[in-house]
Order: C-alpha cells, then structure tokens, then sequence
C-alpha cells in the first residue's frame, strides 16, 4: 500500500485527534420521565416492557413537538450512560439512532470504547447527523480490535465519512481479513478520490474473499462516478471488467453497466458483443435491444440473427418481437421457414403477437407445411392473436380454403377464437362438406360464433349433414347453438317445423333432431317425441327413447313409465328405468304425495334385484314418512336386504324429527 | 382435434390483446439449449438451498419438480433442520451427495454452485441475497425480501453491479386467480380504478419469557445475522415474525404480497405511492414481548389519487384483496383462490382450474428461463424492492405515528426522523 498523501495524514490527525463536543448542559428530565428512565433501566428479557413502550410514547411526542426532544434525548442518554440492562441500553440506542443530536454523542462514543456495546452505539452514531458522530466513530477506530473495529468500520462506510479514508487506508493492509475486507467496503462506499485512489493502488491481493470485495468497491465508485456524471472514468472501469478472465456475472454487469451509459443505448456495443459470439455476454446483449431506438436498429440486429446459436436466436427473436419497425416483422416472418424447431415456433409466438393482416399469408403457409399438431396450434394461436381485427379476419376467410382439408380447422378456430362473425358463412359452408375432419371443427367454431339468430341456419346444416363421422359432433355442437334462443317455446317450434319439414326417409336426420328435443323441453317438444318412441323403424325409436331418457323434467314421466313397462327391448327398458330414477331422485327434494304413487309404480315394476337396488337407491334419498314403508317392506328380500336396510336408515334419519315413532319404528326392523 | 378448444375459447379471446401478451418473456424449450429434449447433467442449473425450515420444506419440492435444476447443498444454523434437509434432497436424488453447510457462506464459496434459494428467516432474505449476489449466485428469495428500504435499495443496486438474476418469491404474479383479476382490471373491465383493498389477519401478541442457554445444534449468532444481539428467549426466537428487529409482523410478512400484487396490476412496478398513514393496536407490553400489531388499518396514496388500504383484522382465512372501479370490482380470496366480482358477468370470462399459489412451479420456470435468457425475472429485485418498501414505509409511520410523504424517485421521506429509519446499522462483520 501507498503512503496516505499530506492532505490525508491531516485528516486522520484530525480524527484521532479532534474529541467529541459536547457543549451544552443536558435539558432537565421531567418526574414522569426521569420516572419512566428509571423503571426501563432495569428492563431484562421476561419482564413488563411497559415502561420501554411509554419511553416509545414519548418519542413519538418529542417527534411531533421539537420542544419536547432535548429532555427525551437526555433521558435516553442518561440510560445509556448509567448501570442500566444491556437490553435497556439498546433500546435506547435504537431511539437515539432515530432521534439523537450531537448531545448524545459522547455518551455513545464511550459505549463504543466496550466490545459489549459497540454495536448498539454504532446502532445509533450510523444515521446521526451530527458531525461529531463520525468523528466520534473515527477516534474509536484506531483503539478498536476484531469485530469492534468492523463494526466501526462498516458505520463509517455506511455514513460516507469522507476524513475517515485515510485511516481506512491503511487497515485494508490489516492481517485481519475480515477488517481488511471491511475496510475496502467502507472505501468503495465512500468513493470520494482518495478513496478511489487507495482502491485503485492497493496490491492484488492473493486472499479470494479480499479480492472479491476490492472488485465490488471498485464497482461500486464507478457507479458513483457515473451519478456524478463522470461517465468516462466509470466507463473505464466497466471495460476492464469485461475481460475473459473476469467472473462471468461481473463481465455481465459490467456490460449491462456500459450498455446504459452508450449515447446509442448501446447499438454498436450490442452489435459487436453479437459478432463476437461470446456466450457469457450474448445474452445479456439480447436483453438490451429494447433500450436501443436508434432507425433501423431492428434490421441491423436481426442481420446477426443466422449466425447465433438456436437459443440466442430464440431469445432474439422474442426481443424483435417487442420492436415496432416493419424491419423487425420482416426479420420474424424470415424465421418461420427456420429449420430448427424451437426457432421457428418462436418465429410463429412472435408474429402472432406483433403481426397483422400481412402474417396471415405466411402464417398459413406455414400451417400448410407443418407436420404436427404442436406446431399447428402455435399458428391457430399465432392466427387468433394477430393484430388488423377486420381486414385480417378477411384474409383469413379468403384464404382458409385453399388449405389441405385437415388444417382449415385451424383457422377456423382462430376465427373463432378473433370473435370473427364474418366467418360466419366460411364455417356454414365448411359444415356441408363430406370431410368430418372439416365439418366437425366448424360446427364447433360455430358455436362460439352464432348468435340466437344463427340458429336455424346451424340446424338446417345438421340435417343437410353430408359427413356421418360427424354426426354425434354436430348434434352437440347445434344443441348449444340451440341453447343460446333462451325462449324454449321458440327452441322447440324452431326443432318442430324442421322435424316437419323433414323429406319422407330422412332417417339420420329426424334421429338427431329428436335427440334436440330435451334441450327445448317444454311440452310441444314432448308431443313431438313421444310418439317417436313407438315409431316403426328400430332407429327412429332407438332415438326417441334415448331423448326421452335426457328429459330433464318429470313431464315425461308417463312416457318414460309405458317404455319401462312395456319395452321394445330390454336396453330402453333399462334406459327408461335410470331415466325415472333420476327424476324420481331430483323430485326427493321437493315431496309431494305423487312422488310416493311414482315409487310405488317403480316397485311394481321391478323385475330383479338390479331393479330394485337402482329404485332403493332414489327412495334412500326420501324425505316422507310414507317412503318407509315402501322401503322396510323390502328388508324381507334377502338378496337386497343391504341395500334396503341403507335406504331404512336414511329415511328414518331424515324424519326422525317430525316422525321420531315411524322412524323408530322401522329401525327396529333393523336389529 | 382437442375437445378442449370450444371451452377455452372465450378465455383465449378476452386473453388475446392484453398488454401482457409479450410482457413475460416466452418460454425457450430445454431442447433449444442443445440438449435435445432432454437435460444433460452439464446443463444443469445447480442449486443452494439457504435456510431450510418450514418454508423451504413447502417450496423445495416445487424446486426439486424441475429436472433441469439440481440441488447439491443446504445450509442452515439449525443442525437438526440441515440434517433434515439433506435427506429430502438425497432421498429425491436417490443418492447421498448433498452437502450440508451450518454456515450459507460455505455453499456460497462452491465454485460449481450457480443459485442459491433462500428461505431463511426475513433477517437473512436481503442480506443473504446481497451475499450470494456479491458470490456470483442467481437468487431465489422468499419474501419479505428485506428489513429496510435502504436494504432494498441495496439489494437492487448490489445485484445489477454484480450481474446476477434474481426472483422474489412473491409468486402470485405467476398465479391465475392474481392473473385473471389483473386481466380484468387491464382489460378495463372495472372501470378506472381508485381503490385496492387488501386484508391481512389479526396478529398475536407474544408472551413474555425469560432468557435462557442457546439449544444444542442451534448457531444463534449466525441465525441473528444482521440483527443487534439480544439473549435467546425462546418465545421471541420462535415467534420472530412479530418483532421489528427480525420482522415486521402481519403487515410485512402477508401484506408484501398484496402491495406486490397492487404495484402489478396498477402498472407501478417502477414507482411507488407518495403518502401513508397508519393506525394500529399494539401488544400490551405488560403481558406479551412482541412489538409489532395486532390489527391495523393502514393507507397509501399514489401521486395520482389512487388509494391502497390494508386492514389487518378478522382470521387467517380472511386474507384477500380487491381491486375497487368505478364500475366494479373484482378480488381474489388468497384461501381459497376464489375469484369474486360485480358485475358478477365477468367471471364467465374465467377458465376453471390452474395452479393456486401455494404452488411456485410457475414462478420457478420464470427465474430458470430468466437464468438462460439472463432477462429480468417477474419478480426482479427493483419491483420487489418497491412491492415492500410500502410495507415497510407503514412500519414507519406506525413506529413514528404520524403520516408521511414520500418522494420514491429519490427514495426519501419529508421527515428526518423517518429518513434515519430507512437503514438499520447491521451488527458485524455483516454487512450489505
């Protein structure tokens, strides 16, 4: 280490020399707090805090009313001056960092003195204003040892005491690491000249954790070089920190350090990092093109974007795709014929989301070359985000059919997804194809698009139905078109005048339209279906049985209850059964004597025990009394004894307030 | 074709413009870096773990889900935690190659570590982060990030000089209830906004207790850090959430979240507001030791007349947060992940499911691809910096009890007093 210069050997004079002032009489405690000082000098963990709090009472006063602070100041010295607790003397310390003045300082500097209390007076010299505090702490400097003198020395550097760099000089030769260490921190932190000076000169030194710190304080001064506008100086300093045989992270930040202080915001620098394929920095490079708004910027970047490795020109192409410039859409649109896939998809992300009606061309060709459904929902999504709303919907619509068959579901998603009505007719269209790999998407994108208007247009498509594959996706996707007419009188004579319209031997087509009946569900559309169940073809009755079956009231009731007993066939007499069930188990919730009647007709019916453990099921659930009967009378049938007697127990729980004698009663059938 | 389009549609369309479309850097595939889809061991993002209590028993495995990061050591003061710790970590390796540090410094000083996950207590969050950035490490740290705002500042400064990444775990951002609230409130579906109400629960007051021998295996002077030195009392050792020296109480500890949650969906994330004010009620400090309170209510302004408020009162499940416009509103449930709003209609406009935020899977890729990439995370140490500097400003103004202006371009309060509380002098040989 260098010699401190003149000016400095002055200074550090000045600090081992100058004592603490301490000119004026302490203000005279008032009995309330010379009471309160008192009680807190004794405080120790496990006891009363109280008199701590009201000491905390007055320093709030004393803040709002300057009047009241000198005599709290003298209160809290005093504390810390006498025979008070440790845990007293630190609390008061606290306060006295946050309220003290010069006044307080002597008393601290001589807690300073005591390896014991150093810390809680730094605790509160660090953020005192006063001049004398920092001279206090550079007189104690000299005296203090081990964490002591770190103590002191990190209080000096966190206050920024500029008289302090002299003697902070020399301890960065101290053969203690850690105040060594501590030393060139309190320097970077002043980084007034002669601290840069000493940083700058000291020896390289051999110990990691020495150089680790003379490396961020050096740093540290560039930066205050460059808030005191010596950008040039700082600049310095950065660049050498770029060097190969620096730490990666601090070439980083150093970089990132010179890309900020660029007139071009960092253009050039960028530009040549780039070229140098340096992959410590290259990222960071990437990072920054959004700083840089020079004209043409995007192109220039974009032009070193072929020779980057795959994940920088991923990173790349994500940073274009934040760029306004025509230049930088080019760049991004070049990439999608990328043969590298991450590349390309990030080529197709970016476009969607800077690209408007000029991506639709590219963008659809590269659907039209993709070769796997991953890729082929990164274009519907980069097609549902492009920006241009109604000439890029046109484009679109122009141009869906010209694609392979199996991809136009794409876009039709897309437009749907956009909120496209124009699509409208594209996707009607697309409906009458033979190609279920057409018709089936579209009649999905319909049902985000279609309004109640669209309705029968979708239903007219359902029957004019060219592509059997798709039939089950088409009555789905036309029943929640339907469900958007929220007048089911109007769903229902929309389904009826088309079922009537229907030419003699449309089979499939009156099949799917009775299977939309349930969704109408008032009673024209019963009265349409009912008879269906006995129609004379197989299909035709198959699909009747299945409707009613979905009916979602018990207004099918008696239908349901003829097919259960009479069938045509034991699978829609088992359909008929589940069906009277589940509306038996919705009516549970709302008892009325006709629910028992339909109970009693379900029993009737039974067949075998299946029957009746499905029906014990629904009756289980029964809130009336009347129900018990119906099920203790079961308990004699062994083969369903179980499931009877679960039923038992959940009636009579569910009566026992009203009927506590039937519900005991019948679970004394139990035992 | 996927089923799942025609449910998804309306999302992916309310979703399609949103200003955020391009905001979160897009995810780069592990095949991208060169590995083919699958991750070579030389590729790995090796990891740290740094206090290893209860918290990072809750996150670790989220870490751990990630094929592309692997933990090779764990530090902790506590023997019995470290010890713990090690095992979670080999039994997920299959192997018994974590090392274990009682001292973070150690794992710190391992040239082959390249991130540190901290989930200390918040005592070490800052300074800890501070350490593993001046070591070269990309962070991960849980929140509160810091005890003071200079510490804040500190940390944001510390970790551009020193060119690390860095994430706070303030991971709701990444969470879709959060993301669909602040959707809506982009989207403008709330009208302009001019009130965020957030509510915290009622905090405990924390019995007296004696001080007594440090436990065996428990290195107390390393587990204070930075904090001036007090005798072990167990209670106040246990409960450090509840005093101003090691914490900052309910307020901090869930209210970060909020205030981060406040700063994102306001577009603040580079400011802060300009005025607080704060009431509270206190332990009584004949009967319990802790200091900080019980139930608050406290307020922030922004320069533009927006209003955050923050009541600390009612039970732990009562903690939410809604975003007040002049033709709505909407909040998020934190319990039960819950999105409710007026007009009730916007909620059609919510996908069901996504992960809720105990999960910080998602918040976890943003840190690893932001490690790749080396672009700022979410959750960088500026916004985070500023997210808590508002909680830690109430602390002030309750401390002081008074309101307080404050100028967040120099980072300065209208009043010295609280100026000389934006740092807290670290006990050495800590320091930041």
């Amino acid at each position: 280490m260098n010699s401190p210069s003149l000016p400095l050997l002055g200074l550090l004079s000045f600090c081992l020399l100058a004592p603490p002032r301490a000119d004026a009489e302490p203000a005279a405690l008032s009995a309330d707090l010379a009471q309160t000082i008192t009680a807190a000098a004794a405080y120790d963990s496990g006891q009363d805090m109280s008199p701590l709090r009201h000491l905390e009472d007055l320093a709030r006063a004393a803040i709002a009313d300057p009047a009241q602070r000198p005599a709290l100041e003298a209160g809290l010295t005093q504390l810390i001056s006498g025979d008070a607790t440790f845990e007293a003397k630190r609390f008061a310390c606290q306060y006295l960092g946050i309220l003290g003045s010069a006044e307080c300082v002597p008393a601290l500097a001589k807690l300073l003195a005591n390896d014991t209390t150093t810390g809680m007076a730094c605790l509160a010299l660090e953020p005192n204003p006063a001049p004398t505090a920092g001279e206090a702490l550079c007189q104690a400097l000299v005296a203090a040892r081990g964490l002591s003198q770190v103590q002191i020395i990190n209080a000096l550097g966190n206050r920024r005491e500029a008289p302090a760099a002299a003697p902070l000089a020399r301890l960065t030769q101290s053969a203690d690491v850690e105040v060594a260490t501590a030393a060139i921190a309190a320097l970077g932190k002043i980084g007034d000249e002669p601290a840069r000076h000493t940083l700058a000169t000291l020896p390289k030194p051999t110990d990691p954790r020495l150089q680790a710190a003379l490396t961020d304080a050096i740093l540290r001064t560039a930066e205050q070089l460059v808030a005191r506008g010596d950008a040039k100086a700082a600049a310095r300093i950065y660049t050498g920190m770029l060097a190969p045989t620096q730490p990666p992270n601090l070439r980083r930040g150093a970089l990132r350090a010179l890309l900020a202080l660029d007139r071009d915001g960092g253009e050039q620098r960028i530009l040549k990092v780039l070229r140098a394929a340096d992959p410590v920095l290259s990222p960071v490079a990437i990072a920054a093109m959004g700083r840089v708004s020079t004209p043409g910027a995007a192109g220039r970047f974009a032009r070193t974007l072929p020779a980057l490795p795959a994940a920088e020109q991923v990173w790349m192409i994500e940073a274009l795709a934040q760029r306004p410039e025509a230049d930088a859409r080019a760049a991004l649109q070049a990439q999608l014929t990328a043969t590298d896939t991450p590349v390309r998809r990030a080529a197709i992300r970016a476009l969607g989301a800077r690209g408007g009606v000029e991506a639709v061309a590219p963008l659809l060709t590269t659907l039209g070359r993709a070769t796997d459904d991953a890729e082929y929902r990164e274009v519907e999504a980069a097609l549902a985000g492009l920006a241009g709303d109604q000439a890029t919907d046109l484009a679109l619509i122009d141009r869906a059919p010209a694609l392979p068959e199996d991809k136009r579901g794409y876009v039709f998603f897309a437009l749907a997804e956009r909120g496209s009505r124009p699509a409208l007719p594209l996707l009607l269209g697309a409906s009458e194809s033979a190609n279920p790999a057409v018709v089936q998407p579209a009649l999905r994108a319909l049902t985000t698009l279609a309004t109640p208007a669209d309705a029968g247009a979708v239903l007219a498509k359902l029957v004019e139905l060219k592509a059997p594959a798709a039939r089950v996706d088409a009555e789905d996707a036309t029943r929640l078109v339907l469900l958007k007419v929220p007048d089911p009188a109007a769903r229902s004579a929309l389904v009826c005048r088309t079922l009537g319209a229907l030419p003699a031997g449309s089979i499939e087509a009156r099949c799917s339209l009775l299977q939309l009946l349930p969704a109408c569900g008032d009673q024209q559309a019963l009265d349409a279906l009912t008879p269906a169940s006995a129609d004379a073809d197989a299909r035709v009755r198959d699909a009747a049985t299945r409707a009613l079956a979905d009916w979602p009231t018990l207004a099918a009731w008696e239908a349901l209850r003829h097919i259960y007993e009479q069938p045509d066939s034991p699978a829609h007499r088992a359909l008929a059964l589940r069906a009277l069930v589940r509306l038996q188990g919705e009516a549970n919730a709302q008892p009325s004597p006709g629910l028992i009647d339909r109970y009693q007709q379900l029993l009737a019916g039974a067949r075998d025990d299946g029957d009746y453990k499905l029906v014990l099921g629904a009756l289980g659930a029964a809130t009336q009394p009347e129900a018990l009967p119906l099920a203790t009378g079961l308990l004699a049938r062994s083969s369903i004894r179980a499931e009877a007697a679960q039923a038992v127990r959940r009636i009579a729980e569910a009566v026992r307030a009203t009927n506590p004698q039937a519900a005991e009663a019948a679970l004394e059938q139990l035992k | 074709m996927n089923s799942s389009h025609a449910s998804a549609l309306n999302r992916r369309q309310f979703l399609r413009r949103t200003a955020t479309a391009l905001a979160a850097p897009l995810l780069v595939p592990a095949s991208v870096l060169g590995r083919g889809g699958t991750v070579a061991p030389n590729s790995r993002i090796v990891f740290a773990a740094i206090g290893v209590g209860n918290r990072a028993k809750a996150i670790l495995p989220n870490f751990l889900g990630f094929s592309e990061l692997q933990f090779t050591a764990v530090a902790d003061c506590r023997a019995e935690r470290l010890r713990q710790a090690k095992e979670l970590v080999d039994a997920h390796y299959g192997n018994g190659d974590c090392r274990a540090y009682g001292d973070f410094r150690e794992a710190l000083a391992l040239p082959g570590v390249d991130a540190v996950f901290i989930a200390t207590g918040n005592r070490w969050h800052g300074m800890g982060s501070i350490y593993a950035a001046r070591a070269g490490k990309d962070i991960y740290s849980e929140k509160p990030i810091t005890l003071t705002i200079a510490e804040g500042r500190a940390l944001a400064e510390t970790c551009r000089r020193c060119g690390v990444v860095y994430q706070a775990g303030t991971q709701r951002r990444a969470t879709e209830s959060y993301r669909f609230a602040a959707d809506l409130v982009w989207q403008g579906k709330i009208g302009r906004v001019h009130t965020v109400e957030m509510q915290v629960w009622t905090g405990p007051g924390i019995p007296h207790g004696p001080a007594q021998a440090v436990p065996a295996g428990w290195n107390y002077d390393l587990w204070l850090g930075q904090v001036p030195w007090r005798p072990f009392v167990a209670t106040r050792v246990n409960n450090w959430q509840y005093f101003w020296d090691t914490a900052e109480g309910v307020l901090t500890d869930m209210g970060c979240h909020y205030t981060d949650q406040m700063q994102w969906v306001l577009r603040r994330d580079g400011t802060g507001p300009t005025e607080f004010e704060t009431r509270a009620e206190f332990p009584d400090p004949s009967k319990f030791c802790s200091d900080t309170p019980i139930t608050a209510e406290v307020r922030c302004r922004y320069a533009d007349g927006v209003v955050g408020v923050m009541y600390q009162r009612r039970g732990f499940a009562d903690r939410y947060i809604r975003y007040i416009g002049d033709e709505g509103w909407v909040q998020v449930d934190d319990e039960t992940d819950e999105v409710t709003a007026e007009p009730k209609s916007l909620l059609s406009l919510k996908r069901a499911g996504g992960a809720s935020w105990a999960n910080a899977s998602a918040h976890i890729r943003n840190l690893i691809d932001s490690i790749r990439s080396r672009r700022p995370t979410e959750c960088n140490p500026e916004i985070a910096h500023r997210a808590i500097t508002i909680c830690q400003a109430w602390t002030i103004s309750l401390r002081l009890g008074r309101p307080l202006r404050w100028d967040p371009v120099a980072e300065r309060f209208d009043l010295a007093e609280a100026n000389r509380m934006l740092a807290r002098e670290a006990r050495a040989p800590y320091r930041v």
